[in-house]
């Protein structure tokens, strides 16, 4: 099933984990290395840079490969261009076989004909026709399914889940009105058998290799579960899609059960997270707490933006520094040190960029005949919006 | 780590029985560490504060008053620099580390507080008249100091940043090609001029073993403007543009040289695809103009970039093969 080849594949998984053990000091460098040889890995996997490189000149391959053909079909109809973009898209497919058949394994040029694959042959199947939503999430659905199922690359997994969630939300709109007002907890209810579905999967050896992709598949599932349960959601998808005809401020049928469900989900993921340990719960969690405020703060107006701001600054402040003091000594198997990480030195450059670019710098007028204005260097202050 | 995977090393002999007992005992008392999530947090809170506060100043400049905002940003500023002045470790020309993580923010925060300062005391009280090179200049030069005298990183790439806004050009990664007229001569001269100075400054602070981390941030900012520039006067003075291309050629060979001394992917990648943006200007310019045109310079011109990606794609390949056993 999978392209690649499955021994390489899991000798890299056995030389991560010694080179994880290696940092922590659990096993000796000679161990490390005896590991390594012991389990050779054949792929062609260049260094990050040249990946990208390769990245990007396959693409480049790939649009002018298009723009000759389209030349060729100057004068060709709609049928014909999208017939090939679909052949394109086929003969990328197959490309890739090839690439991967000859070793490459995140190689960029293999992570490019995978996307480029795709892409091209949804567009064809647009070109040709006007084809419906729900049938743009089919096609995107099989054709990711099967390139994740293959050549198990993870945000292609991703896609597969929203296309899935999307068309089982599409096909049940379809059924009539009542079907309209149960549309919310019928995507509730896919997105949490998702999310059973994944992580199941997830602690099984045999999918090892579809690790990240089922990762990626839950945190999808996760927050699909709370975007249909989410009150700005549920009442704004039902006025544009559903035409319901709601004035500003009156609210929609159920509404009260929707408004706990945008408070109560992200704290129980938090609950949950923190209870079993698990990461991706927790972090889901967190992130969804600023949807919850958004969609508080998108209906009703409590206080200025400002106090606000002020308000949640400080209280946010205030839980961090308790919790870095609490857990200054490691308490119930939770604390704040530092994962030991051997990027760290990398990540320092690339720190220093985001300073460069998120701060502010007085910008000099080119042309000193007018005012000194504050230009338009960095984004991170208050100035220019009020 | 999983164990049972450690259990099978230590059958086919790879690893010790005492190994194996250290990534059990490890496995087992692994800490579930908040790091990430914690940070994240207070990172928000300050964003949310500094931000909810700079608005509530602004509402109420009436009744605070000019000099009391300066006065409180003067305050902030000159208690980080204490502070740092006061726990920093010794100078020295090697790397020094910060004494604790809190360190490296708190200056960081003084220096910002110290160009809002002066940028302030510019809009509002005009301290320096028209000559608006001084706003910049002063906080570049203090910029400069307290990257080498506290060693940090973030506040050199701030420093080499505001250097080149006293300049007249903005450098930050990605504003540099949307801000910048690059169609304007004396943009494409200072960004040429600058580029040059940047890259020597890497090359004297690797001679003189100055901070030589520092060296990186000056050679990627000035490869990047320098590159940037010449390019730009390729397209700007189209009646020499080959003269330019050689130029780019040129550099695009000592990073070349330079590749192969560090042992560096990075400029690599990044000299090939600058160097491609030139010659492809070249080949399409000579294209277009000794056949005007027509449909035919359109097919050869897709029938290049497919056979040039494809070159460049088995170029890099061998580069990373020779730069991996360099």
């Amino acid at each position: 099933m999978i392209a690649y080849n499955t021994t390489w594949l899991y000798n890299l998984l056995i030389r991560d984990q010694a080179d994880e053990a290696l940092n922590r000091h659990c096993i000796t460098g000679g161990e490390n290395e005896r590991i390594f040889t012991a389990h050779a890995v054949n792929f062609y996997t260049p260094n990050f840079f040249v990946r990208i490189g390769l990245f990007i000149l396959t693409v480049v391959i790939a649009l002018f490969t298009l723009g000759l053909f389209l030349l060729a079909f100057l004068s060709g109809s709609d049928n014909q261009i999208g017939g090939l973009m679909i052949f394109l898209g086929v003969l990328a497919y197959i490309s890739l076989e090839v690439m991967v058949a000859k070793r490459h394994y995140k190689s960029g040029v293999d992570d490019a004909l995978l996307w480029i694959a795709p892409a091209s042959i949804v567009a064809g199947f647009n070109i040709m026709a006007t084809i419906s939503y729900m049938e743009n999430a089919i096609i995107i659905f099989i054709l990711s399914l099967f390139l994740f199922i293959r050549f198990i690359n993870m945000v292609i997994a991703g896609i597969a889940g929203i296309a899935f969630i999307s068309v089982l939300f599409l096909a049940f709109i379809k059924l009539g009105e009542s079907a309209k007002a149960t549309a919310p907890f019928v995507v509730m209810i896919t997105s949490a058998l998702l999310y059973l579905f994944a992580t199941k999967m997830l602690k099984k050896e045999k999918y090892k290799f579809y690790f990240n992709g089922l990762l990626l598949i839950s945190i999808v599932a996760l927050t699909g579960f709370y975007i249909a349960g989410n009150y700005f959601v549920v009442r704004e998808t039902s006025i544009a899609m559903f035409n319901l005809d709601l004035q500003e401020g009156q609210a929609i049928p159920l509404g009260w059960l929707f408004w706990i469900l945008t408070f109560i989900i992200p704290v129980i993921y938090i609950a949950r997270g923190i209870q079993k340990k698990d990461v991706v719960l927790l972090r889901v969690g967190l992130a969804l707490i600023a949807a919850m405020i958004f969609t508080v703060r998108y209906y009703y107006h409590v206080m200025p933006a400002e106090t606000a701001a002020v308000i949640g600054g400080v209280s946010l402040i205030a839980i961090s520094y308790a919790l870095i003091r609490y857990l200054r000594e490691p308490k119930y198997g939770f604390t704040y040190k530092k994962e030991d990480d051997p990027m760290m030195m990398e990540k320092l450059q690339i720190e220093s960029l985001i300073i460069a670019e998120t701060l502010p710098v007085v910008q000099q007028p080119a042309d000193s005949g007018f005012q000194f204005g504050g230009g338009s260097g960095g984004g991170a202050g208050a100035s220019g919006e009020f | 780590m999983d164990t049972n995977l450690f259990e099978k090393l230590k059958e086919d002999g790879l690893i010790t029985e005492a190994s194996l007992a250290k990534v059990k005992a490890a496995d087992s008392n692994r800490l579930f560490s908040l790091h990430w999530e914690i940070t994240t947090i207070l990172y928000l809170g300050v964003l949310l504060l500094t931000t909810g506060l700079g608005v509530l100043v602004y509402k109420n400049i009436d009744t605070i008053g000019h000099q009391a905002i300066l006065i409180f940003i003067a305050l902030i500023s000159a208690g980080g620099f204490i502070y740092c002045f006061k726990n920093k470790f010794p100078y020295s020309a090697g790397k020094v580390e910060s004494p604790n993580v809190g360190f490296d923010y708190i200056l960081l925060l003084a220096c910002l507080t110290f160009i809002i300062f002066i940028g302030y005391l510019q809009y509002q009280y005009h301290v320096f008249g028209d000559r608006f090179g001084l706003v910049t200049f002063i906080p570049m030069v203090v910029l400069f100091f307290t990257a080498y005298f506290f060693d940090h990183l973030g506040i050199l790439s701030l420093a080499v940043t505001n250097l080149c806004a006293w300049a007249g050009i903005t450098v930050t990664p990605l504003e540099i090609l949307k801000a910048n007229d690059f169609n304007n001569v004396t943009i494409i001269v200072t960004g040429i001029i600058l580029g040059i100075g940047l890259i020597v400054a890497g090359i004297l602070t690797r001679r003189r073993q100055l901070k030589v981390h520092f060296a990186f941030t000056y050679t990627n900012f000035g490869m990047h403007l320098l590159f940037i520039s010449v390019i730009a006067a390729m397209f700007e003075f189209e009646k020499i543009y080959f003269l330019w291309f050689l130029a780019l050629t040129g550099i695009a060979f000592y990073f070349y040289k330079e590749a192969f001394r560090v042992k560096s992917f990075y400029l690599v990648l990044i000299l090939t695809l600058y160097e491609y943006t030139g010659i492809s200007y070249v080949v399409l310019n000579f294209l277009f103009t000794t056949m005007n045109s027509d449909l035919g310079a359109v097919y050869l011109a897709c029938f290049y970039f497919i056979g040039t990606a494809v070159g460049l794609i088995l170029f890099l390949i061998r580069m990373n093969k020779k730069l991996k056993s360099a």
